[in-house]
């Protein structure tokens, strides 16, 4: 006997490449919306990503000012927005190399379309989202109260050092998540490890200004290189003597390979 | 169709391992009703989960030519602190399917009112059980991956003992209009349940897969309750 319920939907008939790809992008429409969901109830996560490097950037801008330093800087013509464009790209990286266990969860608490990359792209996609608009907010209220400067001159630079942060975080984020289901304590490890690898990427300082020795070794941190190709979006007459885009580049592709290699391989371990 | 190839899947506890499958090869049609029969209810469960896409095999691997639902029973992916509502439109737009229509057809048949705006997390554990059965039904699949049997009315309690179940009379025209539109797998060691509902069996014994058109055959395999089923309806009417 054929029953009929009013509303039942049927199964879509057509089937390729194209369907596939539009599948896809349904599935990271979906977890998108329901991130966006979870953000609209609980306001306050959101906010807490981008809130550190508002009050690092804020504590140091007061510092400066109290110690008359405002227009004492390595390049430019104000110490805040040089610190600032350092901090931006720093926490920026943070962010994307978090390691994100409880979020990116177990096979057995997620539907069997959602896979654990799909939420990762996810996490990228909301963190370059919130940074994007943190840049946007950030930099206009720099040019408005502090120095024109704060406008990027070339905007593609501040692009490509944008894309260069978000491979290395991501891929060092993946890379992470593995280390650290085989050796639980790498998740504080990594914490402290972001951290110092990106305090030795010329924040406070230019690299160009310190010995050659250690010019050479602090140079073959990647993190340098991507916050100094952000940078020279800002600084026409920045110091490119170090920067070497062919090595970013090389680790940026690495990291992603080296992140979605592990991913795959490690994927089995996550049911236990 | 869905397609296993040499597929393998162990599974180890207490230090113990334990062959759910061993290097199986078999065609399984996705267009119609099977009785997943099998002396192992927990074999069957991760047979399930494997065709489901939950879990992974340890070898071989499988090929699905069709849209399989979720295990029905399950939901996996519901988030605890957001709404039923948005959970559903959520995983709605998973599976490619009407947002609107979707949730209009679980709140008119999941009945819980201003319940649906709660958290997921505040339903009842029991509660969860239908509405994950309604959510998979809404949706459209070639073929629903049941866990259990346990779809109609439980046998032996009155309609007054079931309480919950208000909504069960229209889950259940849910499930028999999907029925006859859709293919299903479902796990039963109800042999009567398999002749009275399936077309054919997919016995799962000692790592072993086979496709059986002619329920008699199964007899061999252990714990199954021949008629029961229908000796329990019987007695519900």
């Amino acid at each position: 006997m054929q029953r009929n319920i009013s509303g039942m939907q049927t199964v879509p008939r057509s089937i390729g490449f194209f369907t596939a790809l539009r599948r896809y992008g349904q599935i990271i429409s979906a977890l998108l919306q329901r991130e966006q969901e979870r953000r609209r109830q609980a306001p306050l996560e959101g906010i807490l990503d981008v809130l550190e490097p508002v009050v690092f950037i804020g504590l140091m801008s007061i510092l400066w000012t109290v110690m008359s330093r405002r227009n004492n800087s390595p390049v430019g013509d104000s110490a805040i927005l040089f610190v600032a464009t350092g901090f931006y790209a720093k926490f920026f990286w943070i962010c994307l190399a978090k390691v994100r266990k409880g979020e990116l969860g177990s096979p057995r608490k997620r539907f069997p379309v959602e896979r654990r990359l799909d939420y990762a792209f996810v996490l990228v996609i909301i963190t370059t989202i919130d940074y994007a608009i943190l840049g946007f907010v950030g930099f206009g209220i720099i040019y408005i109260f502090v120095t024109p400067t704060a406008l990027p001159y070339d905007f593609l630079a501040v692009i490509e050092g944008m894309v260069a942060i978000i491979m290395l975080g991501f891929g060092w984020g993946m890379i992470s998540l593995t280390i650290t289901r085989f050796f639980w304590p790498w998740v504080y490890f990594t914490a402290v490890f972001n951290r110092g690898l990106s305090l030795f990427s010329g924040l406070f300082f230019l690299i160009e200004t310190l010995p050659p020795d250690l010019r050479y070794y602090l140079s073959l941190n990647p993190m340098y290189h991507a916050i100094a190709l952000f940078r020279t979006g800002f600084y026409s007459n920045y110091p490119k003597g170090s920067l070497d885009t062919t090595y970013l580049a090389f680790w940026a592709i690495f990291a992603v390979l080296i992140g979605l290699v592990l991913e795959r391989v490690t994927v089995r371990a996550e049911e236990e | 169709m869905i397609i296993l190839d040499q597929l393998s899947k162990v599974v180890r506890s207490d230090n113990k391992t334990r062959n759910v499958l061993s290097s199986q090869t078999i065609e399984i049609p996705s267009n119609r009703r099977i009785a997943l029969l099998g002396s192992s209810e927990d074999d069957k469960r991760i047979l399930i989960e494997l065709l489901a896409g939950l879990i992974m095999p340890d070898a071989g691997r499988i090929v699905r030519k069709a849209q399989l639902s979720f295990p029905v029973g399950q939901l996996p992916g519901f988030s605890k602190e957001l709404s039923i509502r948005v959970n559903v439109a959520h995983v709605a737009r998973l599976y490619g399917a009407n947002v609107g229509q979707t949730v209009k057809m679980v709140e008119r048949i999941f009945t819980v009112g201003k319940a649906l705006d709660r958290p997921y997390g505040d339903l009842p554990r029991k509660m969860r059980r239908p509405l994950s059965q309604i959510v998979a039904f809404s949706l459209p699949f070639d073929a629903y991956l049941l866990t259990d049997d346990k779809l109609r009315p439980e046998p032996g309690k009155s309609k007054s003992e079931r309480g919950e179940d208000d909504f069960s009379a229209s889950c259940s025209a849910l499930f028999q209009a999907r029925m006859q539109t859709s293919g299903m797998i479902i796990p039963t060691d109800d042999s009567g349940f398999a002749r009275e509902h399936c077309e054919i069996g997919l016995v799962l014994d000692n790592g072993r897969l086979k496709l059986v058109d002619d329920f008699s055959e199964v007899s061999e395999v252990p714990r199954l309750k021949r008629q029961r089923h229908r000796r329990d309806d019987d007695s519900d009417d």
